[in-house]
């Protein structure tokens, strides 16, 4: 079994920044899901809700795009791909890292592990 | 008395025209911009029918455009009280063919260029403006549209923070439009046109108006306490089966 892809979201620093980071995304999840690689892309729960930089929330929100994009297309066996929202400083826990590695849940799904979304709108 | 400036992009497209004929019709001075010459015929119909328009010819993914449309719309001397980032491309493809050319030139268009013109209009906006940004119901999740989805999801959060950002002075949204009468679908072939309606739980197509109602809706005091919001004019396709 090969090792799954795991991306995380990084600061963005600028307009340009936002695009090279999304490019870089959109290859590195091809490359991976094509050859068989499952794929999570970690992100920030605030940037979701747009709660920081707005070149960060168009980063987080674009990867939460890709992957929901790459999973409405999967049809191979074992093509799985799914994103975990968290906050920082919290650090995603082992548990839901080794869930979403795992491939046992279904595709396409976005994981929460922070409650900054509670009371708000679920992106 | 004008309603203020409006800056619409992607002027001369399907979207563009409709809603620049309602935005017109509401007072806005307009500057219509589209990289296609025939943004000036747009302009030219508007004026013919009374309202207050001029093109603005410019591609804004080119280095300094979105700079060169503000200094067009700063030039009036009037704030800009509304601002549409309408302008959209699609580059469809399954993930396999989609090549990396295909993939930026869709952030380009439909996420880069909008962010920059957003941050070169902004000094400009007056108190009470708002910003709408065109998203679409792909934007969550849509097959053979990875460059799509990703750039619609993504000015989805752009328009979240930009909301947060520029409260109380300006209100920030999205209106998302599901499958609308265009050029585009109109290539469709029919069968597969028809199919994609008997999704739609209003069983029929949406029209430009329908996405330039919305729009008009969100530019407007009628949306004073509206911000941070993405309208879906789907006719409930995002919720149907």
């Amino acid at each position: 079994m090969t090792e799954p892809l795991v991306l995380r979201q990084r600061a963005a620093r600028d307009v340009d920044d936002v695009g090279r980071q999304l490019t870089q995304a959109f290859l590195a999840v091809r490359e991976a899901v094509l050859s068989g690689r499952r794929v999570v892309l970690v992100v920030q729960d605030r940037d979701l809700l747009g709660q920081g930089a707005a070149e960060d929330a168009a980063v987080a929100n674009g990867l939460l795009g890709l992957m929901r994009a790459v999973a409405v297309e999967g049809t191979r066996p074992g093509w799985h791909v799914c994103a975990v929202a968290h906050t920082d400083p919290e650090p995603v826990s082992a548990a839901v890292m080794a869930f979403a590695t795992s491939g046992a849940g279904p595709s396409g799904q976005l994981l929460r592990t922070s409650t900054v979304h509670l009371g708000r709108v679920v992106p | 008395v004008t309603a203020g400036v409006a800056v619409l992009t992607g002027a001369a497209g399907a979207f563009g025209r409709a809603i620049g004929s309602r935005l017109g019709r509401c007072g806005f001075v307009l500057v219509l911009v589209d990289r296609t010459p025939a943004v000036e015929d747009v302009a030219s119909t508007l004026r013919s029918e009374g309202c207050a328009a001029q093109a603005c010819v410019e591609d804004l993914t080119e280095p300094g455009a979105a700079d060169r449309v503000a200094a067009t719309a700063g030039a009036l001397r009037e704030s800009v009280m509304a601002l549409v980032n309408n302008a959209g491309i699609t580059r469809d493809g399954r993930l396999a063919a989609l090549d990396e050319d295909a993939f930026t030139e869709v952030l380009e268009v439909n996420l880069l260029a909008p962010m920059r013109l957003s941050q070169a209009i902004r000094p400009l906006l007056g108190d009470g403006s708002a910003v709408v940004n065109m998203g679409s119901r792909a934007g969550l999740g849509n097959f053979g549209q990875a460059n799509y989805v990703t750039s619609k999801s993504a000015l989805v959060g752009f328009t979240r923070a930009l909301a947060l950002q520029l409260g109380p002075r300006s209100r920030v949204n999205a209106v998302a439009p599901g499958l609308v009468d265009t050029p585009m679908t109109r290539d469709m072939p029919a069968d597969v046109l028809a199919k994609l309606v008997s999704r739609v739980p209003l069983a029929r197509i949406g029209t430009p108006d329908d996405v330039a109602a919305a729009v008009e809706y969100l530019v407007t005091p009628a949306s004073a306490y509206v911000t941070g919001q993405v309208l879906t004019v789907c006719g409930g396709r995002s919720l149907a089966r």
